[in-house]
């Protein structure tokens, strides 16, 4: 468990799996994911089942109260080269935009970059999420490039940017 | 296959088996072992099982020591233990043609996979253990750059007592900066 002001992450359990499908039908809050709706509970299971074979983990983001209100995962680790990318859903929509998120990601920073000991953290975003752009920058994040019609979305290939952030970034933020 | 001087090392695979087991019935080889080889010899079907247990193992990777002149194959070097989130792995080697002893390929091998892990895999911290007796070993851990870090008392039983081990250690910054 990582523990912050306003969330903590702590371990998926099966009991979460309904929340996780509710999320994932809702068409505005997926609207910047790579998956969206439709998402049925036994997929689901089966995404769980793998996720306890892999070291590539998933955290559910929770508020001081308990409740479950997204996740957010370390995906494709790469020990030798010391980087890893990672993605975050606030599935709860009415806790848009009041810092959970920022707080959430800021938690698994200092957890990749002090505990796994990375040296590179990346993560890509529809280029026209904007809200999501100026969280990441907020966390440390800088914008290095963009992929080219990397996803398709409602008959349309779009661009994601490309935003990550080096250990040097971060020792950066926390020199005090 | 990776390259050094005098030994090139290549990845080890089921058909080396023979190999194996030649080397671990040589009386010559097991003498200063200590514990992780403490039988009196081994069976064609027992080194099999070990192989393929040795293949199958995600955190070891082992080579086969080649003599760059002539290809002959001459030992066993690997990494096993291999942790990497903390990139760390623990060092095991066997030169197991006695005719080729002190001649410095144990040495040549050494160097070659130190630079494979620090350079390639990105590791931190090479460890071995090193049974107190094996003077000759303990040298030529030294001369690679390995440290003494400590002693695993009464590791093992040989001939009649306990014995001590050596614990040694070589970092990337220090095999960096030799």
């Amino acid at each position: 468990m990582l523990q912050g002001k306003l969330v903590r992450l702590r371990y998926p359990e099966r009991g979460d799996l309904p929340t996780f499908v509710r999320w994932f039908n809702d068409s505005e809050t997926t609207q910047f994911l790579l998956r969206g709706p439709p998402m049925g509970l036994e997929e689901e299971e089966q995404w769980y089942a793998d996720l306890l074979k892999h070291e590539e983990k998933v955290f559910c983001i929770e508020t001081s109260e308990g409740k479950l209100i997204g996740n957010i995962g370390i995906m494709h680790l790469q020990w030798t080269n010391r980087n890893a990318e990672i993605g975050v859903l606030i599935g709860e929509k009415e806790y848009w935009s009041r810092g959970f998120g920022t707080e959430a990601i800021a938690l698994l920073l200092r957890y990749m970059f002090e505990e796994l000991n990375l040296e590179r953290i990346s993560l890509y975003c529809d280029e026209t999420n904007l809200r999501a752009q100026r969280c990441y920058q907020k966390c440390g994040f800088r914008q290095e490039g963009k992929y080219r019609h990397h996803r398709f979305k409602g008959g349309v290939f779009t661009n994601d940017v490309v935003m990550s952030i080096l250990r040097e970034d971060w020792d950066g933020l926390n020199r005090t | 296959m990776i390259e050094g001087r005098q030994v090139g090392l290549r990845l080890m695979e089921s058909q080396d088996v023979w190999l194996l087991y030649r080397w671990f019935n040589d009386r010559r080889v097991l003498e200063d072992l200590g514990s992780g080889h403490g039988y009196f010899c081994v069976s064609m079907e027992e080194e099999k099982s070990a192989v393929e247990r040795m293949l199958q193992d995600r955190q070891a990777t082992h080579f086969i020591i080649m003599k760059r002149e002539g290809g002959q194959p001459i030992g066993l070097i690997g990494l096993v233990s291999i942790d990497e989130r903390n990139a760390s792995a623990e060092l095991r080697i066997i030169v197991g043609e006695v005719s080729e002893w002190d001649n410095g390929l144990g040495e040549d091998a050494i160097e070659v996979l130190l630079n494979h892990a620090f350079n390639a895999k990105n590791l931190h911290r090479i460890w071995l253990r090193v049974a107190e007796y094996n003077g000759r070993a303990i040298a030529c851990y030294r001369k690679c750059g390995f440290k003494d870090e400590g002693r695993s008392r009464h590791d093992h039983y040989h001939k009649g007592a306990w014995r001590d081990a050596l614990l040694m250690s070589i970092l990337d910054s220090e095999f960096r900066g030799r």
